[in-house]
């Protein structure tokens, strides 16, 4: 047996168990904040949380000697049944650990007095999706770490761990986290974005008399679903007047407040985040010549690096004065 | 594997009893409950006789050289959960229900024989009852289960999440619908699956003759009725022919109105079965009929039955340069626990402007 950190010692002793379940700890707090519904975003600070769980974990497995992937024929007996125990345990946590996020999407959408639920893994935005993944791809070498034989009282006996072999396990940890930063990065800055347009005439929830009204949006999503969406939602209604937006914050809705001569552009600025990404947006609503509307927002997507990987997304909504649709994009 | 796991009764006699006693419910259920066209006293006979396989099984030790000791018994239990799974993901939301329940209960069934003929050693406690070979093999299980699922999520979740819109869509979808609750079942079943899969037959020793006793034989016919009577009724919905019932016509109001309504239904199957109605009032005047209601496009979703999931395939109403009125409605009725067989049934109807039923061409 070689002498690897946290690799078991013949006397089937393995030093520092206090380091491994802190380290363990540490990732499970990591992995409730991404699964937690709560808070409902995590400030653009996602992408570090996975790299930061991601690159403990390979540490952990580097520190066992690649216990969990490492080929059956490289471990011994005690090893391969201290892995199977692993997986055994990682099974019954994932299984805990998928019900746990659907109990607590579940608590949460009806506490915020939703009345219908999504489920949440899979079918809600990125965050949950990339829970199950972590939870999946790190269960096991948690679990091997934690079960891993410990003999309380004995540390002054255990040997100090070798420095080179810390360098290893540090320098196995920054690689697999750069490896998912770089690859996240890439996604969202190389692949290209993805645009989704509806339009619904006559609209949802949306009325206005002796008017027709419709609703009209457009999704851009960056990094197919990985960085951030930025959507523009607009209801219009329009009569033999001319067209208007729907939202007091912009232009009255009330028909006969339209103006005869365009009125200059209503503008907003506004900062906000999603899980992955922080996203600064202005959103202009104008109210052009012969009853035209037009609301347009010009976002700037990033990862928060000082304008690297920044992504300038720009979405339009045009409607004729008879709800014609001059632009959606 | 060590000597299976059982709860033996004090006496054999006292399994006859409770057989016999659990049968005679069974009797009783099918032939007093009301209710045999929602098929619910199929289903409470199908309860109960699910049960007391349940109960027999618990009681009966599975004896080496034993039907259910069986490697290819175990493996086609093994493929009936993963059938009933996808039956869990074919089944449309506004479908979840009382079908969903039959095909959880189904696996939930399937699981409790792969448990007890592979003596739970894939769902025992941590620390218990197995020895050192058990213990490796329900911790190696559950490794290939681990990697049966990361293999599922990153096969078709991840490409489902990234590839498209539409994808996307129809993930949310399916995990809304049934594909949670599939996900679930899997997480619950795979490691018994596993197990049941990889282990070897289990043969008597050398020498021996390896008989099986006579309530062993009883809980293994007792296991193929109740995993196979589910599935021959759902495959009833397939073969069996279509009772069509005849048309019936009643004239309403005086002579001078020439108005009738028509009634016809046409049904499938016992247990999973399907029932189409058609009942329209028409009215006709010596030219051309026409229709006063029920032949419309909202009297196409009005087929119902009990475990089946319908797909209306055509809805039409025209009338002939005769004055004839034609009307046709067709669904496709698919049994909950094989979405994959469908059967078409198509009700139709043709009156004359004279007011007659004409055949339909």
């Amino acid at each position: 047996m070689s002498t690897a950190t946290w690799r078991l010692q013949p006397d089937g002793r393995a030093p520092i168990p206090w380091v491994r379940r802190g380290v363990v700890l540490l990732v499970a707090l990591g992995w409730a904040l991404l699964a937690s519904p709560l808070p409902t975003s995590l400030q653009g600070a996602g992408i570090a949380v996975v790299g930061t769980m991601v690159a403990f974990t390979v540490g952990l497995d580097a520190g066992m000697g690649w216990l969990v992937f490492a080929p059956r024929a490289k471990r011994d007996e005690r090893e391969c049944q201290l892995r199977d125990r692993a997986f055994q345990y990682a099974f019954r946590g994932l299984a805990l650990g998928i019900l746990l996020q659907i109990v607590s999407h579940y608590v949460a959408t009806i506490m915020g007095g939703a009345s219908y639920v999504i489920p949440a893994p899979f079918a809600g935005g990125a965050r949950g999706l990339v829970a199950v993944l972590l939870l999946l791809a790190l269960l096991p070498t948690l679990t091997a770490a934690w079960l891993m034989p410990t003999r309380v009282g004995d540390y002054p006996e255990i040997p100090p761990v070798p420095t080179r072999r810390s360098a290893a396990i540090v320098l196995a940890g920054t690689l697999a986290a750069g490896g998912v930063i770089g690859i996240w990065l890439l996604a969202i800055s190389a692949l290209p974005v993805r645009t989704v347009t509806l339009s619904q005439v006559p609209a949802m929830n949306v009325a206005s008399a002796g008017a027709r009204c419709g609703n009209f949006s457009v999704y851009r999503e960056v990094g197919d679903g990985l960085g951030a969406t930025v959507a523009l939602a607009v209801d219009v209604c329009w009569n033999r007047r001319g067209a208007w937006i729907v939202d007091p914050g912009f232009i009255s809705p009330n028909p006969y407040a339209i103006p005869k001569q365009p009125q200059p552009t209503n503008c907003s600025v506004s900062a906000d985040s999603t899980d992955f990404e922080m996203v600064a947006t202005q959103v202009c609503a104008q109210q052009g010549h012969a009853g035209t509307v037009r609301m347009a927002t010009h976002a700037r997507v990033s990862p928060g690096l000082s304008g690297l990987f920044e992504r300038t997304i720009k979405l339009a909504v045009v409607i004729g004065a008879k709800g014609r649709v001059i632009h959606l994009g | 594997m060590t000597q299976p796991h059982g709860h033996p009764l004090r006496s054999p006699r006292s399994l006859i009893w409770i057989v016999t006693l659990g049968v005679a419910i069974l009797a009783i259920i099918v032939i007093v409950v009301p209710g045999r066209q929602l098929g619910l006293n199929w289903t409470l006979a199908y309860l109960c006789f699910a049960a007391l396989t349940v109960f027999v099984l618990r009681h009966v030790a599975i004896e080496p050289g034993s039907w259910l000791s069986r490697r290819t018994i175990r493996r086609t239990i093994v493929a009936l959960i993963v059938l009933a799974c996808v039956a869990l993901l074919a089944v449309p939301g506004n479908l979840l229900g009382a079908s969903v329940l039959l095909v959880l209960l189904f696996i939930a069934l399937c699981d409790v024989i792969l448990g007890r003929a592979t003596d739970r050693v894939a769902m025992s406690p941590v620390v218990g009852r197995l020895d050192e070979r058990q213990h490796a093999l329900r911790d190696r299980a559950h490794r290939i289960a681990y990697w049966i699922l990361a293999g599922l999520i990153a096969g078709v979740v991840i490409p489902a999440y990234l590839v498209s819109g539409g994808s996307r869509a129809w993930l949310a979808s399916t995990m809304t619908d049934g594909g949670l609750l599939a996900m679930l079942a899997l997480i619950a079943c795979l490691p018994p699956m596993v197990v049941a899969w990889v282990e070897p037959d289990r043969l008597p020793p050398e020498g021996t003759a390896g008989t099986v006793s006579w309530q062993g034989r009883m809980a293994t016919a007792m296991v193929v009725i109740s995993l196979g009577t589910p599935l021959a009724f759902a495959t009833g919905v397939w073969f069996l022919p279509i009772h069509q019932s005849p048309l019936v016509r009643t004239a309403i109001g005086s002579a001078a109105t020439k108005c009738a309504m028509f009634t016809r239904t046409e049904r499938i199957g016992v247990w999973f079965s399907a029932e189409v109605p058609l009942s329209a009032e028409i009215c006709w005047n010596g030219t051309t009929a026409r229709e006063s209601w029920g032949l419309n496009q909202s009297d196409c979703h009005l087929a119902a039955g009990s475990f089946v999931s319908f797909q209306t395939e055509s809805c039409t109403r025209r009338t002939d340069p005769d004055g004839t009125l034609r009307f046709t409605y067709a669904v496709i009725v698919h049994p909950s626990l094989l979405p994959f067989l469908g059967r078409r049934m198509e009700i139709d109807l043709a009156v004359g402007p004279d007011g007659r039923a004409v055949p339909f061409q």
